[in-house]
């Protein structure tokens, strides 16, 4: 970049050519008011209140320009010289501020923003403390019979227009960066109002960011409404627990009670912009719903009891199971989104004080949990780019992902990139997904094609020559010998099979021939496919023919995921790796300070575990903030495994499904209750901060097992989450990092390595599916605003944005069987049924329905069973 | 010996006139509660909570600058929503144990909701009875006599500001 040089204030600044005036004195330090500039938004020079008295070289001399310019969007150049606190630039703010609050009604003791609103702080600096203003104010009235003036335009969103000042960064928000179209302004002048389109509300996935952005309180939110002043409030920085993102958050707290979650820029991961299931997800921390004690089964019912007694029974329980099966008889599986901290308590419980290595996380597959040989050595098992490298990539081929619903600001950025470099969305989905609002093409293939859709693309490609022989590094030799291979994936073959017409295919493969960079994005589809690895060396395949293997805006990404699933693999909450993802070999190092460790055989991953329970060689299991009852593809089985189970403990927030049938359940406190780290799926370690004390006598799982270890005579000490962080600190290989206060606001960063190894290209296998023999196939994936279980259904908020369960269905299907929106369906095969609400999707293919897998009431692995690849139902109106 | 003589004649006997001298005054003391002083306009006692004159709604908006002004910090309150949609305390009470009556709380409020008014007899044998709530604090409606306020301002949303 270009550098430049000019002066604000008398001060000698460099800057990058192309940044405003603006941006050259925030910089800097230099303070200038602003409503309308926001950084993530393009400048519009609406509000004026920026104005800058400049001058600028003509000739040798430096000419004052004739009138003051506003800062956001005038550019700096070079010899500028700026007065942004001259005489007369505080005069004219003064002035625009006496206009800006004309028709402000200056309500600021019942508007939720007094406190934090930037045009009260800048009319306190700048503003005379009388109004010359004594005509009749603009007002928007909503309802004749209350003085107040709002107007509720969303489930989370509540308009008063007497307070917009139009500087449009709501509508911007929504339209520029958001892509969404339910936001925009009406009317003309001082009459513009802010609006959905008539008989259409605000509830887009990020809409809590206009509330924030919003300079005045004429966007306020439903939830925080009127409770607590803010400056009442501490704020204190956390981490979501949603997805594997890892929005940086501030949690509005007054008197031990979270009230807000908001924004806490972090720019190089949700630049400030979190969407709704971040903001509102919180609510599930103050829930009745909440495990206060913990609980222990006597004559068959769940009774409380203290933690002496629970812990008592454990520890018995362990030793009785060690003394007659030896350690292999105890075994853990754990939830991902608990801290690291967490998991490496677990461990080194698990590891060194009992000695048994069963342990996984892993509970999303049916089979085949851990990749092959073939994706390991491509290393396609680690994402290597950031996610803001992927505002520098001009294409994406997003397969298989939901990326909106399953990874929001990823997709945000995917969207930025799109908005400021005309980057070129392509969406290859088995159903239509929210993103193709702004994608440039969308195909939908038929459910579980992928492999003949990929390798069909790869074939395509060589068959044609459309690669770039220098860029691929492909000898002649090789793609003629894959294309023998590949002899079934012909044009004809890939086109019937994937339901994609010809054309488009050979649209998509120009366009990934063309592109400079394209990133291939796969998602929550591909993680539980049952050919995962096969489409994984597929895209590498196609990344490779199109010369993104290497490159800082190319690559593959495997995305979905919840908050810490990195965490998992990380720390070693999987049966043949220790902390820090070291295979056995390797744990002389972790001896020295854990001890003895069982390292001469890996332990059961999920499915042996399972299995091993239903063969009696488990009897003693844990479950840790884990609902596997409702998690594994396969109600029935894992029912009935967990049943089996002599003696099980659940350590949960909720009373699950799973903590049901649980012998003993666990109060677990959120994430909120105690410090810690999650690694988002970039591998960016960031801290939470404990900002509530803990709910009831619930305890993080980190505490529960340091306890837990003094029983057997192990004592870890571990006293607070920072103690433990200490002991893996060294471990993270960056040594001013020894401690968790000294882990960087953004977050610690890994170094990254982005080349992948040339390893040539790989026909796969396509496998034909075992499934039974019925019409429709059962996708599910996020409904609108939830993620995941049990938690985000626990939020108000959220709730109000879709509440309850839906099956969606084809509308020409709807036709077929006389069924209409709203009626209950069931759907049904040999695992079992499922009840909703039909829910009319037009572009959804006729064979497939989609049901959101968040609801407690309704469970998609009620008809999923283990024994088949897919699972399909049929459909049968109530 | 000299010593005794001059304090038996000459020191008590001075001592006593001082005695005698206050007895023939008129008492500074007043025959408290039958007999009350009178108050100085300015004085600040238990605080009242205003209402609107034209149709009794409560003038409090629950914007918390009184809590924000007062040293005490005494004050606490609960914002909600009402059912045509406007800002009201749900809770608002004064700790009048912790209250200094310094009067900063009236000072602040924008509203001109809150006042210190002239009852001091509010002793109590419970320190829980000294938790002021909304219902303590709110003047009557309708009201037993007129309000000794002059408000500046008297409907809660004037068209003109
Ligand atoms: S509602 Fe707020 S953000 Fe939107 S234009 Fe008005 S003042 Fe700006
Ligand atoms: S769910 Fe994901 S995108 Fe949304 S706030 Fe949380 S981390 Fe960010
Ligand atoms: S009088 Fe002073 S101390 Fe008492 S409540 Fe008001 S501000 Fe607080
Ligand atoms: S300052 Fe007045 S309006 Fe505000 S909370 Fe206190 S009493 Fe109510
Ligand atoms: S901030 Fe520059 S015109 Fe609004």
């Amino acid at each position: 970049m270009d550098k430049i040089k000019l002066k604000i204030d008398g001060r000698e600044i460099q800057t990058e050519k192309g940044k405003t005036v603006l941006e050259a004195a925030l910089e800097n330090g230099i303070d200038i008011p602003v409503f309308c500039y926001h950084p993530c938004l393009k400048s519009i020079g609406a509000c004026r209140i920026c104005l800058v008295e400049i001058a600028s070289p003509r000739g040798d001399q430096i000419v004052p320009w004739p009138k003051l310019a506003v800062s956001c969007a005038t550019a700096a150049t070079e010899g500028m010289e700026v007065q942004t606190h001259s005489e007369k630039v505080v005069k004219a703010r003064q002035g625009v501020l006496e206009f800006i609050l004309a028709n402000h009604p200056l309500d600021c003791p019942t508007c939720d923003k007094g406190g934090e609103c930037p045009l009260q702080d800048t009319t306190f600096k700048y503003g005379l403390d009388f109004s010359r203003f004594e005509e009749r104010k603009r007002r928007f009235i909503t309802d004749e019979n209350s003085t107040f003036d709002d107007l509720q335009i969303g489930p989370e969103v509540i308009r008063n227009q007497n307070r917009c000042i139009h500087c449009y960064r709501c509508t911007r928000l929504v339209q520029e960066r958001f892509f969404e179209q339910d936001l925009g302004h009406y009317q003309r002048g001082a009459f513009t109002e802010i609006l959905p389109p008539p008989g259409g509300e605000i509830r887009n996935l990020y809409s809590g960011n206009v509330v924030e952005y919003c300079p005045v309180g004429a966007l306020t939110n439903r939830d925080w409404r009127y409770k607590v002043r803010v400056w009442k409030t501490e704020e204190i920085p956390t981490i979501c627990r949603y997805c594997s993102d890892g929005c940086n958050l501030h949690v509005s707290v007054f008197r031990n009670k979270i009230y807000r979650i908001q924004a806490n820029t972090n720019w190089s991961i949700d630049e400030g912009l979190p969407c709704d299931i971040g903001r509102y997800g919180y609510q599930f921390a103050h829930h009745d719903d909440r495990l206060t004690r913990p609980m222990i089964r006597k004559d068959d019912e769940l009774v409380e009891c203290s933690w002496n007694e629970a812990l008592t029974v454990i520890k018995n329980k362990i030793d009785q199971t060690v003394k007659s099966l030896g350690s292999s008889g105890v075994a853990c599986l754990v939830g991902e989104s608990l801290s690291n901290e967490d998991y490496y308590t677990i461990g080194r419980f698990f590891r060194s004080v009992i000695g048994t290595n069963s342990i996984d996380h892993r509970i999303y597959r049916k089979k085949k949990l851990s990749f092959g040989e073939d994706v390991v050595k491509r290393e396609l098992c680690w994402n290597k780019l950031d996610i803001a490298d992927l505002e520098k990539a001009d294409q994406f081929f997003i397969l298989g992902s939901d990326l909106h619903a399953e990874n929001p600001i990823t997709a945000l950025r995917v969207l930025k990139a799109k908005r400021f470099s005309d980057a070129r969305i392509m969406l290859l989905n088995p159903r239509p997904t929210h993103l193709n609002r702004a994608a440039d093409e969308e195909h939908i293939y038929s459910a579980y094609s992928e492999v003949f859709l990929l390798q069909g693309l790869v074939r395509l490609i060589v068959e044609k020559k459309m690669y770039d022989p220098d860029k691929a590094n492909i000898k002649d030799d090789e793609a003629k010998a894959f294309l023998k291979e590949t002899a079934d994936f012909d044009f004809k073959t890939v086109s019937e099979k994937t339901g994609i017409a010809p054309v488009d295919l050979e649209t998509i493969a120009r366009s990934l021939c063309e592109a400079e960079n394209t990133i291939f994005i796969s998602g929550e589809n591909v993680r539980i496919h049952y050919q995962r690895d096969p489409i994984l060396i597929s895209l590498y395949n196609l990344a490779k023919l199109t010369g993104n293997l290497n490159g800082d805006a190319s690559g593959i990404l495997m995305l979905g995921g919840e908050s810490n699933s990195k965490g998992c693999y990380l720390f070693g909450m999987r049966p043949d790796r220790l902390p820090y993802d070291k295979p056995f070999e390797q744990a002389e190092e972790l001896k020295s300070s854990w001890g003895e460790i069982a390292t001469d055989k890996p332990g059961y991953d999920t499915i042996d575990i399972l299995q091993k329970i239903n063969d009696e060689k488990i009897e003693c299991g844990f479950l840790l903030g884990l609902d596997a009852a409702d998690h594994y593809p396969d109600s029935e089985y894992i029912n009935n495994t967990l049943s089996k189970l002599d003696f099980m403990v659940v350590a949960d927030l909720f009373l699950t499904d799973t903590a049901r049938l649980a012998d003993v359940v666990l109060p677990i406190s959120s994430h909120f209750e105690s410090d810690g780290t999650f690694v988002n799926w970039e591998g960016v370690l960031q801290k939470f901060s404990k900002s509530i004390k803990n709910i009831g006598e619930s305890m993080p799982l980190w505490e529960i097992f340091s306890k837990l270890s003094t029983m057997f005579d192990a004592d870890f000490n571990f006293k607070t989450a920072d103690d433990i962080f200490r002991h893996f600190a060294p471990m993270l290989g960056q040594e001013s990092v020894s401690r968790m206060a000294a882990i960087p606001k953004d977050g610690l960063r890994s170094e990254k390595k982005i080349d992948y190894p040339d390893l040539g290209l790989m026909a796969v296998k396509y496998r034909k599916p075992s499934h039974e023999d019925l019409p429709l196939t059962a996708l599910s994936g996020n409904g609108d605003h939830h993620f995941s279980r049990n938690f985000s259904t626990r939020c108000e908020s959220l709730n109000n944005f879709l509440a309850d369960p839906y099956i969606a269905i084809n509308d020409k299907l709807a036709e077929d069987m006389t069924i209409s929106e709203g009626d209950l369906i069931k759907l049904e095969n040999s695992s079992g049924k499922i009840v909703a609400k039909a829910l009319i999707w037009q572009n959804l293919p006729e064979d497939v329905v989609f049901v959101p897998d968040n609801f407690i009431e309704v469970k998609v692995s009620m008809i999923r069973s283990k024994d088949n690849d897919i699972d399909k139902v049929k459909m049968v109106k109530m | 010996m000299f010593k005794v003589l001059k304090e038996v004649f000459i020191a008590i006997p001075v001592g006593l006139y001082t005695t005698l001298k206050n007895f023939f005054r008129k008492p500074v003391t007043i025959q408290y509660p039958r007999i009350k002083t009178p108050m100085y306009p300015r004085y600040r006692g238990l605080h009242f909570l205003e209402r609107y004159d034209h149709d009794g709604a409560e003038r409090c908006v629950c914007c918390g600058l009184c809590a924000a002004a007062c040293p005490a910090d005494c004050i606490y309150m609960e914002g909600a929503e009402n059912e045509k949609g406007e800002r009201y305390a749900k809770i608002y009470e004064i700790n009048e144990l912790r209250c200094i009556f310094c009067g900063y709380c009236e000072e602040a409020c924008p509203e001109e909701a809150i006042f210190l008014g002239k009852e001091y007899e509010f002793s109590s044998d419970h320190r829980d009875k000294f938790i002021y709530t909304k219902e303590d604090l709110l003047v009557p409606w309708p009201r037993k006599k007129p309000s000794p306020i002059k408000f500046i301002r008297k409907t809660k949303r004037p068209d003109v500001y």
